[in-house]
């Protein structure tokens, strides 16, 4: 029989160490819904997400059950909405974002994402309408996720997008004030974005993937840090080793839901994504294990040199444990969703600048960040940029989902709830990008993309 | 191979597999031994892989009469256990049970709750979870 001491390790991973499938994602193709007929186009987006999914939510149940992991989401992606509807009037889009969200809860999924547009080179006319109608969209949808793809190593940064998104992020800001700008909590804007992400706010099913795949993201910070507690003082060969194995564990139990999961709904298996995901919760932070590699506060210096090995080492143990590795599979960094990331910003140990930083060396970017609600729209876009171009030039997906909390400042918190958390606003730089930005254009391809 | 989806399919396949194992445990004459050892050996392994089987892990601390408390709710809903081991630890009691529920007589719902009350009862938590999770984690 197995161990012992290997049952009762699992049994205290979940119930003491926080460990737990993030999301069970159903992915699923629209295209057979696109059309530019609104009314028909409509119906039967609804018809197929709600047949599709129907019994996704139940057959996590039984999962959870018979397993004893706790599923705490269950989600769906789509299609990039620009390819499903094709329509020039930004209220279309509206209508189709309020149709996904009825679905959605139809079904009794936590969120849908793939409210987005692929628009790393250029924009088509049904891209342009999508991504004017996102501030409406979010402001009258409660679980639709939207993003927005501006630059990839191949093809450069879209420059004119990128300055779109300052303002579009700028007015979701506004038109959700009544709720600490929450809609921008929805948005993001990605570089190099992946077709198979199962996290929010990025999730959308790529064109190129099956017609309806399970996705499954894992995660276990709490895990990790309570594996590194038993090695304090320990070289980094051994820190490397524990969290490589540790990884290998949560990921074999994400792979083991996917694959039950997908036989249950007679759904193809997409891929595992093991990214550390953190949560408010006490335990459950990834800042946490980056202290507890030895970093007083999150933010000092080294704190970068550990993310890396973090990152890194997860990836590694998680790709023996799974036969399909995908998604944006490491460490995130969503400062608001991070308790420890919340502490270390009211110590004062963090900045936006040491944040950007991180982001070289793990698998997001700028996620969940609260920045006074006076920010330019211009200066917003050159965050976008700057990260755009850190995952451009060092051919990694970046991301920024930044909140510009309407009539708030440095010194106020932004209040979220649930997953979404709370968060010190974060002081941005004073000094305009504004004649950077207004220059518009593509920022072309590097030259080390050609590689063929 | 055959597509299988819950334990209706299993449960098929296992009495198919039960029936040829012990026709294969008649042999009659050198030819059919060949046979019969080569289905008795086949069939053995389908018996065992398509059985359901669970960890039942008791933590609490300790007292008499744990063991009788939790065996007698398996045992009354037809609940085979196939291994135990169990340890003390400062007054601690922790152990955990293989146990096959084949022919279990109840859902896995049902005793679930059934262990659960007893276990509230007794003072101890009991858990009961698919041995799959376990050695999807433990074993390479």
């Amino acid at each position: 029989m197995l161990e012992f001491k290997n049952v009762l390790e699992t049994i205290k991973m979940v119930e003491h160490e926080k460990f737990d499938i993030r999301t069970v994602t159903m992915g699923m193709s629209l295209l057979d819904c696109a059309g530019s007929d609104v009314k028909g186009c409509l119906a039967r987006v609804y018809d197929k997400i709600t047949s599709n999914a129907s019994h996704l939510v139940s057959t996590c149940r039984s999962l959870e059950s018979e397993y004893g992991v706790p599923i705490v989401n269950k989600r769906i992606s789509i299609t990039p909405a620009s390819l499903v509807l094709h329509s020039q009037n930004p209220d279309d889009y509206v209508e189709l974002a309020r149709i996904l969200d009825r679905a959605a809860m139809e079904v009794g999924v936590d969120f849908i994402g793939g409210f987005s547009s692929l628009v790393q080179k250029g924009c088509s006319r049904s891209d342009i309408a999508l991504i004017d109608s996102i501030p409406d969209a979010l402001l009258n949808t409660d679980i639709v996720c939207s993003s927005v793809n501006v630059g990839c190593t191949r093809s450069g940064i879209n420059m004119d997008v990128v300055k779109k998104m300052g303002e579009i992020i700028k007015r979701t800001a506004y038109l959700t004030r009544d709720a600490d700008s929450i809609g921008c909590a929805k948005l993001v804007v990605f570089a190099n974005a992946v077709d198979d992400n199962p996290f929010m706010a990025g999730a959308f099913h790529g064109v190129g993937e099956a017609e309806c795949v399970i996705n499954v993201g894992v995660s276990g910070p709490g895990v990790v840090k309570c594996a590194l507690e038993n090695i304090k003082n320990e070289s980094f060969d051994v820190v490397a080793e524990t969290i490589k194995k540790t990884a290998f564990k949560i990921t074999r139990a994400g792979q083991l839901i996917a694959s039950e999961a997908s036989k249950r709904l007679g759904v193809p298996f997409g891929i595992v994504d093991l990214s550390l995901a953190p949560t408010p919760a006490i335990g459950d932070s990834v800042a946490r294990i980056l202290e507890e590699m030895g970093i007083e506060s999150c933010g000092a210096h080294g704190t970068t040199a550990a993310l890396a090995l973090l990152n890194d080492a997860v990836k590694k143990g998680g790709i023996m444990a799974s036969s399909h590795v995908g998604g944006l599979s490491g460490a995130f960094i969503p400062v608001s969703e991070d308790e420890g990331m919340i502490s270390a910003l009211n110590k004062g140990s963090i900045n936006i600048e040491k944040l950007e930083a991180m982001t070289c060396v793990c698998s997001v970017g700028l996620d969940m960040i609260a920045i006074p609600g006076d920010t330019p729209a211009e200066t917003i876009s050159a965050m976008i940029a700057d990260e755009a171009a850190i995952g451009v030039i060092n051919n990694k997906t970046t991301a920024a989902r930044v909140i510009p909390v309407y009539g708030k400042g440095v010194g106020d918190f932004a209040e979220f709830g649930g997953l979404l958390g709370s968060a010190p606003i974060l002081k941005v730089s004073r000094f305009s990008s504004a004649e950077f930005i207004n220059r518009g254009g593509r920022i072309p391809a590097p030259v080390h993309s050609f590689k063929n | 191979m055959v597509k299988l989806s819950g334990t209706r399919d299993r449960g098929f396949i296992k009495r198919a597999a039960n029936a040829i194992f012990f026709v294969a445990l008649f042999p009659s004459s050198p030819e059919t031994d060949k046979i019969g050892l080569f289905l008795f050996t086949t069939t053995n392994k389908i018996r065992e892989e398509f059985s359901m089987k669970a960890f039942v892990t008791v933590v609490g601390k300790d007292r008499v009469g744990i063991i009788y408390g939790i065996t007698g709710v398996l045992a009354k809903s037809n609940v085979n256990i196939e291994d135990i081991s169990q340890t003390i630890l400062q007054d601690y009691f922790s152990m955990v049970m293989l146990v096959n529920l084949d022919n279990m007589t109840v859902s896995f719902d049902e005793i679930k709750k059934q262990l659960d009350e007893k276990g509230s009862e007794i003072g101890v938590t009991v858990r009961m979870q698919h041995e799959d999770i376990f050695t999807a984690m433990h074993k390479i």
